[in-house]
């Protein structure tokens, strides 16, 4: 894990978290999610899992949420991590 | 190649539909109602001779030499200031016209001095001409009379030289009042005056001062006016006038100007602007008109090197040597480290053809997707905000569309400063009577400068922007100002219903948003009610929008507010963005993102990247790559080891500038290739040298979309495009492409991308210019985008909640510093900086209010220490009410300030856009450089030897 990293990676999660506050639970949950899948490299999600494995701390739910997604138990975090944002619904538009 | 002419018509083109067909000396000729007499024959190929008319300036009818005769008309009217009429029978010579011109000329030579041969105008003065025209062959009245050209003459007034780039020498003006009006007109600056009255008449710059003590920009528009060496380039004098010249497009702002680069053989002569240039349609700012000695500056770098360290000093080496070491250190990266373990820079400045390449070799060739751009550090929240909200990352008008505007708002942009050209547009619009509403923390010329005033001055506080849009929509949905039928036709109403009530609530509410943003909510309430009410009212934005904690917020929320306004898709509407770099917009279209294929498709669509796998004959990948901080992150942490940087200076550009260059440090292989030793290059292992935009064919998009040519007038100084270079690399990297010119990498680009299938060589120097989409619905292109629907279907309205920035004043840094540009200089100053144009601008300078100033016992001009919580530097402070109290201001153009030392790490929640516009800060005086300033003055040194090669 790339030590100094992780904390910009909470940071950065719970910033997209955020965003999604004023939106129903659900919508935010799908929001972060999404997002994480379009932007963030799979070693990035690899290590925000791996700090959830530690505890998480100061992750936001919505975030915590999302990544859990992430980590279903029928797939290991790395395999679910690398899926392609197949459906990716509404916030799937260009660019950032 | 001869010099590209333009033919001057004297007098602008008519608008009108309606047609006037008229006889001028016994042919027909039809053309629109209002246009003058003089446009009408030279539209038929008849030149009356003229000197104060030209075609970029309103008529103005005081030469006396372009009378024309009437039939039934009595008299002798100017055919400038006289429009055609239906019928009308009109003579352009005649015995009594030759006569009267013959004596005007006559009383305009016995005024001016005879030395032609040794004139810097010969051959390219207008009064020369039209003495020939004219038949004059003498003057009788001699030349020994009270005249401005004798020195011992009381009216002599000496050379004035002050300007770098050109010269004014008052003994050859013959007062047509060209100049005066062209910077009236044209720039919009009132520099230019003529002082004094009848004979004594003579322009003057201020109130007769040197013009680079004066307000003049030396945008040129002055010089390009004055048809004799009155206003003459300081080349032309020194070389002599130019041979040849090539239509291209200038590598400064994203404005994207055209120009003639006039040359005298290989040398580059001057840039005059192109009046077919649809960016510019003849106008210039001081950079791209003057500014382009850096491109065979001394400090170029034209040989190649290496060094395994980056204490070694350089060793200039073959080409094959540095591609084929560069090469060999990347690959034993991929192999000891994996695949991911490197990535690379695509340069915005470069043209489409070489930034496509660059991401190509990444994304086939590495076979990862690490590539990013510096649109990551400007308007990357641009393309997400408008592609989420309306479907497309890119601004909806083009820049002719401000001339329909009513109200027009501007936020976080500097357009006189910025965009100089696009600005003197917007201030044309203005004086001619559209409202202006600017938005910003800082006092820009736009809020007061002559003849432009803004209607409201919103001076909200940095960061607060998301709070302020809010507030504005707040005023727009509870005081029903709605365009209810707009918003029913074409956009999603369930996300619209909930935006409204989101946005009607109290907190929203001007009044209670005044806490954040600083702006009475009166003042504020207003505003939003001319935006929503004034007619067509358009929205121009720039880095201060951006470069936020929640820039992305910000552009979703000012496409909200246009949205529900109804002001997007017609003409004088629009959201619309102030590009910062000559092709940062093509850099993102090019697919230089490292989620997205060129033309913004994202790397998880199968079908996509299928048809770019077929055509690369390289496996590609699904997944995101890193973004230029996540692969600095990484490399610092130990897993990315290997970068190419084309034409970027991440070092000095990007924010919190130890963290970078630690990121670079920790990296195995540091591959450059720029035109200078950058700051980034201090930290790299290979040196491939670039090529400025005189040296190679390709093309630039600017902020407007439109793709136009950039054509090469010079050879390449080091032997190679930068094109070509990419070529070598990726070759040597075992991914071969076969490329004989840039307009084959373009074919490629327009069969792979749907937006850019209509695209060609061919097409641009047939057309001009194309903006995207161009395919077969627009072949010549799409000036407008969203006309009837947006591109993403329904416009979709986004919860726009305002989150205070972390990074918060304190009593340990109780100041908001901001940054932003200054006219002279461009982005880094890589390029300004080795020009001329440190005459206005030497060094970077911290605005602080007199508040600020005197609680600190701060004078104008001191020696201050700025500190942030992440680094401190020192530079000299200007004391001035532009700036509001509690909030500093500098430019980041000079290296040795290292502004971005202070700036944090903080940035945009969805793109990583760094938040260069708030920093908290703290200032001292002091007496000396800071500790990271020494560092940077021995490391000036000792990271940038070059070693000498052994005879």
């Amino acid at each position: 894990m790339a030590g100094d990293n992780t904390k910009t990676l909470v940071r950065m999660a719970n910033q997209i978290g955020t965003f999604f506050e004023p939106y129903s639970e659900e919508e935010a949950v799908a929001g972060v999610q999404l997002h994480i899948e379009k932007f963030w490299s799979p070693a990035m999600r690899r290590d925000l899992v791996a700090y959830m494995d530690h505890g998480g701390e100061g992750l936001l739910p919505s975030v915590t949420k999302a990544f859990q997604r992430f980590t279903d138990p029928d797939d290991s975090p790395a395999e679910r991590a690398i899926l392609a944002p197949g459906n990716s619904g509404q916030m799937a538009s260009d660019a950032g | 190649m001869s010099l590209v002419q333009e033919t001057d018509y004297g007098t602008k083109k008519s608008l009108s539909e309606k047609m006037v067909t008229l006889t001028i000396d016994g042919m027909q000729v039809t053309v629109p109602e209002g246009t003058s007499i003089m446009r009408a024959a030279m539209e038929m190929g008849t030149a009356i001779p003229k000197l104060c008319a030209t075609d970029m300036l309103e008529a103005f009818g005081s030469c006396r030499i372009c009378l024309v005769e009437i039939e039934g008309r009595a008299g002798t009217p100017a055919s400038c200031t006289t429009p055609v009429a239906p019928g009308i029978v009109v003579h352009t010579q005649s015995d009594r016209l030759h006569r009267l011109r013959k004596g005007v000329m006559e009383l305009y030579i016995s005024d001016h001095p005879l030395d032609c041969l040794t004139c810097s105008a010969n051959g390219d003065c207008e009064l020369q001409d039209m003495a020939g025209a004219v038949g004059l062959r003498e003057v009788r009245y001699g030349m020994d009379n009270l005249s401005h050209f004798d020195k011992n003459s009381e009216l002599y007034m000496e050379k004035d030289e002050s300007n770098p780039y050109f010269t004014y020498e008052p003994s050859k003006c013959i007062v047509c009042n060209r100049c005066v009006r062209a910077c009236e007109e044209v720039q919009g600056t009132f520099a230019l005056t003529i002082m004094g009255r009848g004979f004594d008449s003579r322009v003057s710059a201020g109130i007769a001062e040197p013009f680079l003590e004066s307000e003049c920009v030396s945008c040129g528009a002055c010089v390009q006016a004055c048809p004799t060496a009155t206003l003459n380039e300081k080349a032309v004098i020194e070389i002599g006038t130019p041979d040849h010249s090539v239509v291209t497009t200038c590598a400064y702002c994203g404005v994207g100007c055209s120009f003639k680069a006039e040359m005298s053989g290989s040398k580059l002569v001057r840039m005059v602007p192109w009046k077919d240039g649809k960016a510019n349609e003849g106008h210039s700012c001081v950079k791209g008109r003057f500014a382009f000695g850096y491109a065979t500056h001394n400090d170029r770098i034209v040989k190649p090197m290496i060094r395994s360290k980056i204490t070694d000093p350089w060793k200039e080496v073959s080409w094959e040597e540095a591609i084929g070491y560069a090469a060999s250190e990347l690959t034993r990266i991929q192999q000891k480290y994996g695949r991911d373990s490197v990535g690379g820079i695509t340069s915005s400045r470069c043209t489409n053809e070489e930034t496509y390449l660059v991401q190509k070799l990444i994304r086939g060739g590495f076979g990862n997707n690490n590539v990013d751009t510096c649109a990551r550090v400007c308007h990357s929240p641009t393309g997400y905000g408008l592609s989420v909200t309306l479907g497309t990352s890119a601004g909806t008008q083009d820049f002719a569309s401000v001339d329909y505007s009513d109200v027009i708002l501007v936020i976080g942009a500097n357009p006189t400063d910025g965009h100089p050209v696009f600005g003197s547009r917007m201030k044309a619009r203005i004086r001619a009577g559209a409202k202006l509403i600017v938005a910003d923390p800082r006092r820009i010329d736009m809020v007061k400068s002559p003849h432009v005033k803004a209607d409201y001055h919103l001076q909200l506080k940095p960061g607060s922007n998301v709070a302020f849009v809010n507030a504005m929509a707040h005023v727009v949905v509870t005081e029903g100002l709605i365009d209810e039928a707009y918003v029913r036709e074409r956009c999603d109403l369930g996300d619209f219903e909930s935006w409204a009530r989101f946005i009607a609530d109290e907190r929203h509410s001007p009044e209670a948003s005044e806490q954040y943003t600083g702006v009475p909510a009166a003042q504020l309430r207003e505003a939003a009610r001319l935006y929503a009410t004034g007619g067509n009212a358009a929205i121009y934005y720039g880095l201060g929008v951006t470069e936020h904690s929640q820039g992305s917020t910000m552009v979703m929320g000012m496409a909200n507010l246009a949205m529900a306004t109804g002001n997007i898709g017609h003409v004088g509407a629009g959201v619309n963005p102030l590009r910062g770099q000559n092709n940062v917009q093509g850099s993102c279209d090019m697919g230089s993102f490292p989620h997205e294929l060129p033309g913004y498709r994202h790397v998880s669509d199968d079908a996509t990247r299928e048809m770019f796998e077929n055509l690369w004959g390289r496996p590609l990948s699904s997944e995101p790559g890193l973004r230029i901080p996540n692969m600095l992150d990484e490399a610092i942490g130990g897993r990315f080891k290997g970068i190419y940087i084309q034409g970027e200076d991440i070092v000095q550009s990007d924010p919190d500038a130890q963290h970078v260059a630690a990121g670079l440090e920790a990296m195995e292989c540091v591959v450059i290739q720029d035109l200078f030793i950058n700051e980034t290059a201090k930290y790299a292992h290979v040196f491939l040298p670039g090529s400025s935009f005189l040296e190679k064919d390709g093309t630039f998009t600017n902020a407007e979309r439109r793709i136009s040519r950039v054509r090469k007038v010079m050879a390449p100084l080091a032997g190679y495009a930068d094109w070509e270079t990419t070529l070598l690399l990726a070759k040597a990297l075992g991914f071969e492409m076969e490329y004989s010119h840039p307009s084959e990498i373009m074919d490629e680009i327009a069969a792979l991308t749907p937006t850019f299938a209509g695209v060609s060589f061919n097409k641009l120097d047939e057309i001009g210019s194309v903006q995207w989409p161009c395919n077969d619905d627009a072949p010549n292109g799409t000036p407008m985008m969203h006309v009837d629907r947006f591109v993403r279907g329904k416009g979709k309205f986004m919860l726009t909640q305002y989150v205070p920035t972390e990074e918060r004043t304190s009593s340990k840094f109780p100041l908001v510093l901001t940054t932003g540009r200054i006219l002279a200089h461009y982005n880094v100053g890589a390029q300004t900086r080795r020009t001329e144009n440190t005459a206005w601008h030497p060094e970077d300078v911290l605005e602080i209010h007199p508040f600020d100033a005197e609680v600190r016992g701060v004078k104008d001009g001191d020696l201050i220490a700025i500190e942030s919580r992440v680094g401190e530097v020192s530079l000299r402070a200007k004391v001035t009410e532009r700036i509001q109290p509690g909030v500093v201001y500098t430019t980041f153009h000079h290296p040795v300030t290292g502004i971005n030392v202070i700036t944090t790490e903080f940035s945009d929640w969805a793109t990583n856009c760094p938040e260069y516009k708030v920093t908290a800060v703290q200032i001292r005086k002091t007496n000396g450089p800071t500790y990271w300033q020494e560092k940077f003055a021995e490391e000036d040194i000792s990271l940038t030897r070059i070693l000498q090669a052994a005879e």
